[in-house]
């Protein structure tokens, strides 16, 4: 046990599981609670048609995704402000355009030694170092963040227009808030892929959401589940020798089918 | 001091026009009630004032527009309808604190919970400061929702029927509730209800609004000024009332008393 958490890879992929684990706890919960929960599915699939871009123009796939990830989130985001379409409808067409964008791209590239699979579902146990500094990076300007707008966000999740007329900017939060899962959303790939990264930004904040009504406990569980879902799913996975990305997600499912029987909210209002 | 100011506003939804060449003051300090039937655009109004909806015209909010004065703080807003998840994780206490949370920056005070407390106890909500909001009832997350507006600490606050759900004892009470913070702290008060018969010997000003506004120095409908006297109070200092293109308005205002 010891002797595994000595290993270098094993290191880098605690470190940058653990930065992942914060930030898609806290964003899990206001996903849930915003009734986003199909957003991660949208930009991370926007982000693939990026990936490929980035493979067939022989750049840095990473920042091409980084854009279309962007570009993916203040589209759903902004004709889900405009509300003529639920989100779900424009989630719905873009990460199929997004999806056949990037196999359009893949087929003019030619480059048969890519790793498609890696993209779609990660292996936290091959971080580099760069990877890991990016991440922490990422983790902590998002949270900066996150800390300096944490009750005017919950205040917005809770009804935008109240909020609005107290003066909180929720434009900015809201844009704010999916600029960051989409930083998130790239950040990961390496780690569990484009397929699973929308489980970590759902499960945690819905397991939380099945044991509390309060909101700065909900987000404190999330962080813990979502903890709870990487390690133990990172040790599953090295000693089952199963795939990393998958035994987190199954990991975090099972957590929830748990907390799904118990119903802990149900039992006792206060 | 001119709290609010509504020059030509007209609104339209879908190509409908909902709110047609509307203008109005409100002078600070004051209690203005808007009647009118259902779907002659109240809650419209209170909307475009808000910048909730688009409109052409102009509002000022203390000389200032909508966007602006919200920034600054000025407004408080109580909607009609709020269907809130009655599992969203937000206590009575935290959704009062959250009424405090003005504009980018700024941290709750340091005695956050007495305010909240102080806010609840004019509601008489304050038993209930640990409970989930959503799980309360219509009436006491109305009351709730006043203590919010209020915690805001605005100058000028809009209610949408906010005594909507409130029962017959606690009516007194709340309009009790709102004179007081109406003199004491001089906030302005702008009121939609339908019960003009009970808010009358309470408000300074009534509008009435079926998508134009119907305003006549002098009312024309109800002739005998001893009845108007009765049904509006000797605070009525200006009337606004209805003409012959407000159906329903007649009735409303002078419910209780003569139907016309
Ligand atoms: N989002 C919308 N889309 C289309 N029409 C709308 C919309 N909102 C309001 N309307 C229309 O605008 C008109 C005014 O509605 P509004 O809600 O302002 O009336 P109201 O006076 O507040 O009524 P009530 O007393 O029932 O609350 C109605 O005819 C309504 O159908
Ligand atoms: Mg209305």
């Amino acid at each position: 046990m010891i002797e595994v958490l000595a290993l270098p890879f094993m290191q880098k992929a605690i470190l940058a599981g653990s930065v992942l684990a914060l930030i898609t706890g806290i964003l899990s919960v206001f996903i849930v609670l915003k009734k986003l929960s199909f957003i991660g599915v949208g930009i991370s699939h926007t982000a693939f048609g990026g990936v490929a871009l980035g493979i067939l123009l022989g750049t840095n796939p990473y920042l091409t995704a980084m854009a279309f990830a962007l570009i993916g989130a203040f589209w759903i985001g902004g004709i889900g402000r405009k509300g003529s379409l639920h989100a779900d409808v424009s989630i719905g067409i873009l990460f199929a355009t997004a999806m056949a964008l990037g196999v359009i791209f893949l087929g003019f590239s030619h480059n048969y030694n890519v790793d498609v699979m890696g993209y779609l579902f990660g292996n936290i146990l091959v971080l580099t170092s760069g990877d890991v500094f990016a991440s922490i990076i990422i983790g902590v300007v998002s949270l900066i963040f996150i800390a300096l707008f944490f009750k005017r966000m919950f205040f917005a999740a809770f009804d935008e227009e109240l909020a609005d007329v107290n003066g909180i900017p929720t434009a900015f939060l809201y844009y704010l808030f999916l600029t960051i899962v989409s930083f998130t959303v790239v950040i990961s790939i390496k780690m569990v892929g484009i397929i699973l990264v929308s489980a970590l930004l759902v499960i945690p904040g819905a397991i939380a959401f099945l044991i509390t009504y309060d909101y700065k406990l909900m987000v404190l569980l999330s962080i813990i589940f979502s903890i709870m879902g990487i390690y133990l799913g990172l040790l599953f996975s090295f000693f089952l020798n199963l795939p990393s990305g998958a035994t987190i997600v199954v990991t975090l499912t099972t957590l929830f089918l748990v907390f799904f029987l118990i119903q802990p909210k149900r039992r006792r209002i206060t | 001091m001119k709290a609010l100011e509504v020059k030509n506003l007209t609104v339209k939804i879908a190509g409908k026009v909902i709110i047609e060449n509307v203008s109005f003051d409100v002078v600070e300090g004051e209690i203005l009630g808007i009647v009118g039937p259902n779907g002659g655009g109240k809650t419209s109004l209170i909307r475009a004032i808000l910048g909730f909806l688009d409109y052409t015209g102009e509002v000022r909010i203390f000389g200032f527009t909508p966007s602006e004065a919200k920034k600054k703080g000025l407004t408080g807003y109580l909607p009609q309808k709020s269907l809130y998840d009655p599992d969203f994780p937000v206590k009575v206490r935290d959704l009062v604190a959250f009424g405090m949370m003005k504009s980018w920056f700024g941290k709750l005070p340091s005695n956050w919970k007495e305010k909240v407390r102080s806010y609840l106890s004019m509601v008489n909500m304050e038993k209930w400061e640990n409970y989930p909001f959503g799980k309360l009832s219509g009436g006491q997350q109305q009351r709730v929702s006043i203590a919010r507006v209020l915690a805001g600490e605005p100058k000028i606050v809009f209610l949408d029927e906010p005594n909507t759900g409130i029962d017959v004892v606690a009516q007194e009470d709340f309009y009790q509730l709102l004179m007081k913070i109406n003199k004491e702290l001089g906030v302005t008060i702008v009121m939609v209800s339908h019960d003009i018969g009970v808010i009358s010997s309470y408000i300074h000003k009534t509008a009435c609004l079926n998508r134009v506004l119907h305003y006549h120095g002098e009312p024309v409908c109800i002739t005998d000024p001893e009845l108007l006297r009765r049904v509006y109070g000797s605070g009525a200092d200006m009337i606004l009332i209805h003409d012959e293109n407000c159906e329903n308005c007649g009735s409303v205002n002078v419910k209780g008393e003569e139907r016309k």
